[in-house]
């Protein structure tokens, strides 16, 4: 599995560095709607997480996505 | 529903009829009624005419006159709303200018615009100085909502907050003709450099007057607000409402993710985003039937509208009308509409929806190949004229005389037709049909090819989600030699899509090479970037 900053950099087309907790959804012009719908389809396929409407209105940071993908399942 | 439809947009006794007579109109009657939702804040109609009063009082007193083109710079807040009515208010034209577009285009803009006076938001207070640099105009700089602003070079009066609280209402309101523009807009030309489109009162008054009809706009009705207000369908959102008493509500970014979500619990009764909002519900499996039972419209504009969208949304939305609707800036926000229906799946072309008819009063002519009248059934150019047509590009000659023509062979010798650059076609229904853009259609090998067939073609392969070809390599002359096409979709399998497009297209149209993206690039109206592709195939592969 790719760790998931690696998969945020990916999918939202920006350097690796630029991923910190902090970052959120509508901050920076490349994650838009377009950009989390591609990024929580990722998710889903790299690590097998099923993803809903709410959890898709929640994940909207880098250190909430962390979390979700992180915790022990 | 009861109460009898509006049959017009509203004028007021008062203030005449203009864009901003709905708001002073119901300002006067139903001063406590809700017009504009942002966030949890609600602005009643008595609240928006009284902020746009002060904020238009505070810009004609320090201008000493009306003022002609005002900016804002704001992003889906309430400062942007009520600013670009304020600037109305004040006589003016409103300049949307958006925070999120890069400062060099929003600084080319506001040169361009020559504005006398800019509302900004609280948001963009950092911005301010970078766009606004040595520049002399605009003088009048109002900041409704803070207190201090940052240190601004030139002789500028910079009206704050604190100020406009003490800022007498303007009583009345500087006059406004048909004539004069309501709104200045600047839309991505071809050459990468922005173009203004200024829209009269006129112009927009003979769209609301249509729409309002048309969709029998109510007090009750509930609109969304999707649209950046740098796009022309942001009109609709706001203006439409309001001249008939109707509320906004806006929708935020994060709203955008789950519109239906949103849709649901403030009840909207009319829906108006690009198919790509949908598009996006449908790539996640959140476009589901019966989702939204309140809404009694459902409007798409902006792009082509795919067929499988309208049925599914129609589904999710099953009390509502759905249409597809048509229109360049320059014949103002709307100008053809198509309603769909169970039986539209077999007039849809190439997988999209058509875009219909043209509104009541307009005059619609397909162009051939030959610049005459194509035969019924032939593609051409569109060319559309009538009251929507608006006057030219802002202090640009050159492109208006080009784009903007009279054909007394078409129609009468006084009717001055906008070339829209869109290939259409007139079915036998007597529906018209999006092709794609005239500068789409191409000569490979010197084979004419339409893109949007090759799109078409490439789009029924498994796992395609978006298809766009460009012509590659081209000749200094711009002949052809081939095309590439970019595919966005998961575990898609180019050999499988090359024989798919084998088995449809002749030679000359299946693609040389076939490039997998993650997405497509978007230009600032959220439409695919077809330079921005060719840009990257003329990189040097290293760069790539």
């Amino acid at each position: 599995m790719k760790p998931v900053d690696h998969v945020i950099a990916e999918q939202l087309r920006i350097a690796p560095e630029r991923v910190r907790d902090e970052l959120a959804f509508s901050e920076i012009p490349e994650w838009d709607s377009l950009g989390h719908v591609n990024l929580m389809v990722a998710l889903e396929a790299e690590y097998g997480v099923s993803i809903d409407e709410d959890a898709m209105l929640e994940l909207t940071s880098v250190r909430a996505i962390r979390a979700f993908v992180e915790r022990p399942r | 529903m009861t109460s009898a439809p509006v049959p017009a947009a509203a004028i007021d006794r008062e203030d005449g009829r203009s864009l901003r007579s709905g708001v002073v109109h119901h300002a006067r009657i139903a001063p406590d009624a809700p017009a504009l939702h942002v966030g949890d804040r609600m602005l009643s109609y008595g609240d928006l005419d009284a902020r746009a009063r002060t904020w238009a009082a505070a810009i004609v007193d320090a201008l000493g006159r009306p003022a002609e083109r005002v900016g804002v710079l704001g992003h889906r807040t309430e400062v942007a709303y009520v600013g670009a009515l304020a600037a109305l208010y004040a006589g003016a034209a409103f300049v949307p200018l958006n925070p999120t577009f890069p400062v060099e285009r929003t600084r080319h803009m506001l040169a361009a615009a020559d504005l006398d006076a800019v509302i900004v938001d609280d948001a963009c207070l950092a911005q301010l100085a970078e766009i606004l640099g040595e520049a002399p105009r605009p003088a009048v700089i109002v900041l409704p909502a803070s207190d201090a602003g940052p240190a601004l070079a030139g002789a500028r009066r910079v009206i704050t907050r604190g100020e406009l609280a003490h800022q007498a209402a303007l009583a009345a309101l500087p006059p406004l003709a048909a004539d004069d523009i309501a709104y200045l807009l600047f839309t991505s030309g071809s050459t990468g450099t922005p173009k203004g489109v200024p829209v009269s009162h006129g112009n927009a008054m003979a769209f609301l007057d249509v729409v309002a009809e048309r969709y029998a706009i109510r007090p009750a009705d509930r609109f969304s607000q999707t649209f950046d207000q740098t796009f022309d369908l942001s009109v609709f959102d706001l203006f439409l409402p309001w001249s008939a008493g109707a509320s906004v509500y806006a929708l935020r970014p994060i709203d955008l993710l789950a519109p239906a979500r949103f849709v649901a619990r403030h009840e909207l009764t009319v829906w108006f985003s690009v198919p790509s909002v949908p598009a996006l519900m449908r790539k996640k499996g959140f476009l589901r039937p019966d989702l939204m039972p309140s809404l009694r419209w459902s409007l798409f504009c902006g792009e082509p509208l795919p067929r499988e969208t309208a049925e599914q949304w129609q589904a999710a939305a099953p009390s509502s009308v759905v249409e597809n609707l048509y229109g360049p800036t320059e014949l103002t926000i709307a100008c053809f509409a198509y309603r769909w229906s169970a039986a539209s799946g077999a007039a849809c072309h190439n997988g999209v929806v058509p875009i219909g008819r043209p509104f009541p009063g307009l005059t619609a002519a397909v162009i051939g190949d030959d610049d005459a009248l194509a035969s019924p059934g032939e593609p051409g150019e569109l060319w559309v004229s009538g009251p929507q047509t608006v006057p030219g590009y802002w202090r640009n000659p050159a492109t208006t005389s080009a784009r903007f023509v009279i054909r007394p062979d078409l129609a009468h010798a006084t009717k001055r037709f906008y070339r829209t650059g869109d290939r259409v076609q007139r079915t036998a229904s007597g529906d018209y049909v999006y092709l794609g853009r005239v500068d789409n259609q191409v000569k490979v090998l010197g084979f004419r090819v339409e893109l949007g067939d090759v799109e078409a073609a490439l789009r029924k392969a498994p796992g395609v989600v978006e298809a766009v070809a460009v012509a590659w390599p081209v000749e200094p002359g711009g002949a052809a030699q081939g095309l590439v096409a970019f595919l966005t979709g998961a575990g898609v399998d180019p050999e499988v899509v090359l024989t798919i497009a084998r088995a449809q297209l002749p030679d000359y149209m299946v693609p040389r090479e076939l490039r997998i993206v993650g997405e497509l690039p978007l230009n600032s109206n959220g439409k695919i970037d077809r330079r921005a592709l060719l840009d990257s195939l003329a990189q040097p592969p290293a760069a790539r």
